[in-house]
């Protein structure tokens, strides 16, 4: 049957038009897989999956680095485990989708309570935290760094938790108002208002922060530590995420905020001014892998419900420092295959190798700025695993190395 | 755009030709009627479900705090007020900044191309606007988060400022991100589509009455004013209602440059929140009746595009028939 | 009377309309000077990205020792792929069909649905985002029907775009189809043809060039949409063409590059953001080059 003359050219044109998006997409084709590691040197060989499985998990930015660089590494050299992209979308997010049975884990720097929960739950469910196991996968610290313009180069600004939080609450507003000049006789401070920048998201980092401010200086800082966006003073800025607050105090003059310390590193801007905080004993310590330590060190028992390390008694501890955590269901909701690569993941995960030579998550998370978990919390991540249960209510997490 | 002239109402005349399901002679036509029927009728499902399900996930929220979604000013989750003045007056500010530039720039370039432009050029441009008006609203955020806010920081806002004396409505001190910013941002996004179908309502005014009043005297600009644009009236003011319409629900690109913050911006350099931006950032953790007042929000947003909406599709459709098109 | 004053007022009257011209040009001059600076900024931060690594290689992330290691973004092209061409999939035969619907019927449920498909098309993209979250992400379960939600993936990206797409196809579609003579039709019922048949064996093929434009202009405003699928598609390192799994897309991939906290993320996003702005400008210029073209070939 012959076609009308327009027809065929108006199937030419689609066809032209086809071809070309598809020499787009056939150079990707051909990268389907990506660069593929050498097998075995690095992880031991029980940590592999005998049948494919795809997990994913969602929520908190502070733990985001470590996640992006665990996952690529342990999929390049694990034939049969995928993830999704871990979608870093704060820990509140994170929780919430944990609960809705859209992820597999969910990251949150504040262990999930029963408010939390009953928050997030689809109607007619009724979930307790007995439900859950809370992971502790990450260490890390909440570093506050500025944008001062005109100030000399390698200056430190010296902090106190008072002084935040009345940045914070809107009352100290200048940067060159009474309260910092005295923590700070020998800088030139300009005056200029001060930029807050909070995170406008729900946030564990938050958390941690608000903890430290109310521990600190409860009189002062009056609310109940939460996730929940705090309230900005005028002229605020909200930023979308961990990464977001960075960027947005690396590109505002007079700014101030705070992240979780491996954004710091990650952004060499942000190097220029980070504050030294005051902490218990009196000491101004500006975010290190060895104040983050000491401050892990003087909690060794943490659980669930007792786990804030912000404020520690101890010397040269750093005063904002946290876990963040990974919440899987206790008994497993997807097909016991995934079930069996969660709980392999987030063992290798939680622990570092230096036992038999090989690379685990937290050698991982040593370069993208975190301090490898103390052994204790390794022993307790390791514990909690344990209590996953599969579909048969078999235990899970079969074979462990270290 | 110019599109051949068609035949519908001799088409519409005829009983035999309108389609009227007057009688299904052949079980064929029952066929070829029930597919249609039943695309439209798909179609028609959809949109009301998605129309329903909007305003019923809004009811508790406004069963909670009632009319004063609309006029409180206090967005906090935590002490669960929902009131969006702010959001909405930044989702004002923000269109009427872009307008504001939009409608000058945009008709006087539409003029342009139509009656000062030689010939070819004519074709070359007026196919880059219409080619720049596909671009994808993300690379105008993208553009405008990366190049043109520390170029505001930098030089714009610290000149505005320096040039009123730091009056109302430049007192804040310069961010990068501000309502300002934003607003700028949506001017350049509409800019080629009031061009375009301005050009298009502009064009559509018969030559011979340019050149008639030209023969009686009038000199160009006069024939501009008196003639061409009432001519064109109805259809340049479709054109700006519809760029209007897509300002007040552009989110992607507002929510990269405008700072969201949800309270009252005090000035053009402050952050601001609008409302399609609000929703995007809060949507994926809001409490439950936090998701009730994002869908209140959605609602109000709907209500204000519809209406713009309408409004500049009834005109349009008025200014081609009184041209003699339809 | 008006004689003398025109010719009193001629100079000034010569003078303004000059002073409009010139100001009409500078007009154009400045409409024309930020999108030309957009595409400057692309061609200038975003050529330098493209190279094979880029289209083949998935995403990999920075770390302390080695910040530029950031892989491509094949997985984002194919994710866009299966996206946009599920959404086609079932987008363009409803509306080329409710628009052959809307171009044969007068009646007022025509009237209604166009006016619907009008409304539908200046809506805000994100609520379409929310929909798809809320019907396909989460599931339905209210009133007594239970449909359970897929979870992310990239079916509901489709139908969120699906949705937007079938609106502007119907339009453009009637418009097209309107376009076919009248004469044609006639004819075709004089001899005794049904009317679907007619619908299919005669309008459809002649309006096939207005209907093939359609869908392409449709089709390259959905590759650019990134409010629909900001919260339902999930996220996505490898390449996969099941539309079950989540997936990454290019809008949605530049919006997070541009956001996130590596800075040799940030400034790959421009790689992508010109790729995207080529593939919607070769995607439009085809359809329009083509439309021009038949406009001549009708003549």
């Amino acid at each position: 049957m012959r076609m009308h003359r327009t027809v065929r050219l108006a199937l030419a044109t689609t066809a032209v038009v086809i071809t070309a998006l598809s020499l787009v997409a056939v150079p990707a084709l051909a990268g389907t897989r990506s660069a593929r590691a050498p097998k075995d040197l690095y992880l031991a060989a029980d940590t592999r999956m005998a049948k494919p499985a795809t997990i994913g998990g969602a929520g908190s930015t502070f733990a985001a680095p470590l996640q992006n660089a665990a996952q690529v590494f342990y999929q390049t050299r694990n034939d049969n485990a995928s993830f999704n992209g871990y979608q870093a979308v704060g820990s509140g997010t994170g929780e919430a989708d944990v609960i809705k049975k859209l992820v597999d884990w969910g990251g949150t720097d504040v262990p999930m309570s029963q408010g939390d929960i009953s928050k997030n739950e689809p109607s007619g469910d009724k979930y307790t935290p007995a439900d859950f196991l809370q992971v502790p996968i990450a260490l890390g610290g909440v570093a506050v760094p500025y944008n001062v313009p005109g100030l000399k180069a390698k200056t430190t600004l010296t902090l106190t938790a008072k002084v935040l939080a009345e940045i914070y609450m809107g009352d100290v507003k200048w940067w060159n108002s009474d309260a910092i000049k005295a923590l700070n006789p020998k800088v030139n401070l300009p005056h200029n208002k001060i930029v807050v920048v909070a995170r406008g998201d729900s946030s564990g980092t938050t958390y941690i922060f608000t903890n430290f401010l109310n521990a600190a200086v409860p009189t002062l800082w009056t609310t109940k530590p939460s996730k929940t966006a705090l309230t900005l003073p005028s002229g605020g800025i909200a930023g979308s995420g961990n990464a977001g607050v960075a960027a947005v105090i690396e590109s505002t003059p007079n700014s101030i905020g705070y992240v979780e310390y491996s954004y710091v590193l990650l952004n060499p801007g942000l190097l220029k001014g980070v504050a030294a905080i005051v902490n218990r004993e009196g000491e101004a310590l500006t975010p290190s892998a060895a104040g983050i330590a000491a401050a892990a060190a003087t909690k060794p028992d943490v659980t669930a419900t007792n786990f804030a390390i912000v404020w520690m008694p101890r010397k040269a501890a750093y005063p904002i420092a946290g876990y963040t955590w990974a919440v899987v269901w206790k008994k497993t909701q997807t097909k016991d295959t995934e079930g069996t690569l969660l709980v392999k993941y987030l063992d290798w995960l939680s622990h570092s190798g230096a036992v038999n030579g090989t690379t685990a998550g937290q050698d991982v998370a040593a370069l993208q700025g975190y301090v490898p978990l103390p052994a204790n919390i390794q022993a307790l991540a390791r514990a909690t695993l344990l209590g996953v249960v599969g579909s048969h209510g078999q235990k899970l997490l079969t074979t462990t190395i270290w | 755009m110019s599109e051949v002239p068609t035949s519908p109402p001799l088409a519409m005349s005829n009983p035999l030709l309108t389609g009227e399901p007057k009688r299904f002679s052949v079980k064929s036509d029952l066929a070829h009627w029930g597919v249609l029927y039943g695309a439209s009728g798909l179609f028609a499902l959809i949109c009301a479900v998605f129309l329903i399900s909007i305003v019923v996930s809004s009811i508790p929220a406004w069963r909670h705090s009632g009319l004063s979604i609309i006029y409180g000013r206090v967005w906090s989750q935590g002490s669960n007020s929902f009131g969006a003045l702010p959001i909405i007056a930044g989702t004002l500010a923000t269109t009427a900044i872009a307008l504001f530039f939009a409608i000058p720039i945009g008709i006087g370039a539409a003029l342009a191309i139509v009656h000062v432009l030689p010939d070819r050029l004519r074709i070359v441009l007026s196919s880059l606007v219409e080619l720049l008006a596909a671009v994808p609203s993300v690379v105008y955020g993208l553009w405008g988060l990366l190049v043109l806010a520390p170029w505001f920081e930098n030089t714009v806002e610290p000149g505005l400022a320096r040039i009123t004396g730091s009056k109302f409505p430049f007192q804040a001190p310069p961010e990068g991100v501000s309502l300002l910013l934003a607003g700028c941002v949506l001017f350049i996004m509409i800019l080629p589509m009031i061009v375009a179908l301005s050009r298009d309502a502009i064009s559509v005014v018969p030559h011979e009455q340019f050149e008639g009043a030209l023969s009686v005297g009038a000199t160009k600009w006069q024939v501009v004013r008196k003639v061409v644009l009432p001519g064109a009236r109805t259809g340049v003011v479709g054109a700006v209602t519809l760029a209007t319409a897509r300002a007040l629900g552009e989110t992607v690109a507002v929510a990269m440059v405008i700072g969201l913050n949800p309270l009252f911006p005090s000035s053009l350099f402050s952050t601001a929140s609008t409302l399609a931006s609000t929703i995007a950032l809060q949507f994926q953790d809001a409490t439950p009746l936090q998701v009730a007042a994002l869908g209140a929000l959605a609602l109000i947003l709907m209500a204000m595009t519809a209406i713009v909406n309408w409004f500049g599709r009834r005109l349009i459709s008025a200014s081609a028939f009184r041209a003699g098109v339809v | 009377m008006v004689q003398r004053v025109a010719a009193r007022t001629l100079d000034r009257r010569i003078r303004i309309s000059k002073a409009m011209v010139a100001l009409c040009g500078v007009a154009l001059v400045l409409a024309l000077v930020p999108l030309f600076a957009i595409l400057y900024s692309l061609v200038q931060k975003g050529l330098r990205w493209w190279n094979l690594d880029f289209f083949t290689q998935t995403p990999q992330f920075p770390s302390l020792l080695d910040p530029n290691q950031i892989g491509g973004i094949s997985n984002a092209i194919i994710g866009s792929l299966v996206i946009d061409g599920v959404a086609a999939l079932f987008a363009i035969p409803i509306g080329v069909v409710a628009g052959l619907f809307l171009a044969e019927s007068a009646s007022k449920f025509a009237r209604a649905l166009r006016t619907t498909a009008e409304i539908m098309t200046g809506l805000p993209s994100i609520l379409l985002g929310i929909f798809a979250y809320q019907m396909i992400v989460i599931g339905f379960d209210e009133w007594g029907i239970k449909l359970p939600g897929i979870g992310f993936s990239a079916i509901a990206g489709s139908f969120a775009i699906g949705i937007l797409m079938i609106p502007i196809i119907m339009k453009a579609a009637e418009t097209a189809l309107r376009g076919v003579p009248v004469t044609i039709r006639e004819a075709g019922l004089a001899l005794g043809a049904r009317r679907g048949v007619i619908a299919r064996r005669v309008v459809i093929p002649t309006a096939l060039p207005g209907l093939v434009t359609a869908v392409l202009l449709a089709f390259s405003r959905a590759v650019g949409e990134t409010a629909p699928i900001l919260w339902v598609i999930g996220a996505s390192t490898v390449v996969s063409w099941n539309p079950r799994k989540e997936m990454a897309s290019m809008p949605l991939q530049i919006f997070q590059s541009a956001t996130s906290p590596y800075l040799s993320l940030r400034e790959e996003a421009w790689g992508i953001a010109l790729l995207l702005v080529v593939v919607v400008l070769v995607i439009n210029l085809g359809s329009r080059l083509f439309a021009a073209w038949l406009q001549r070939e009708r003549r």
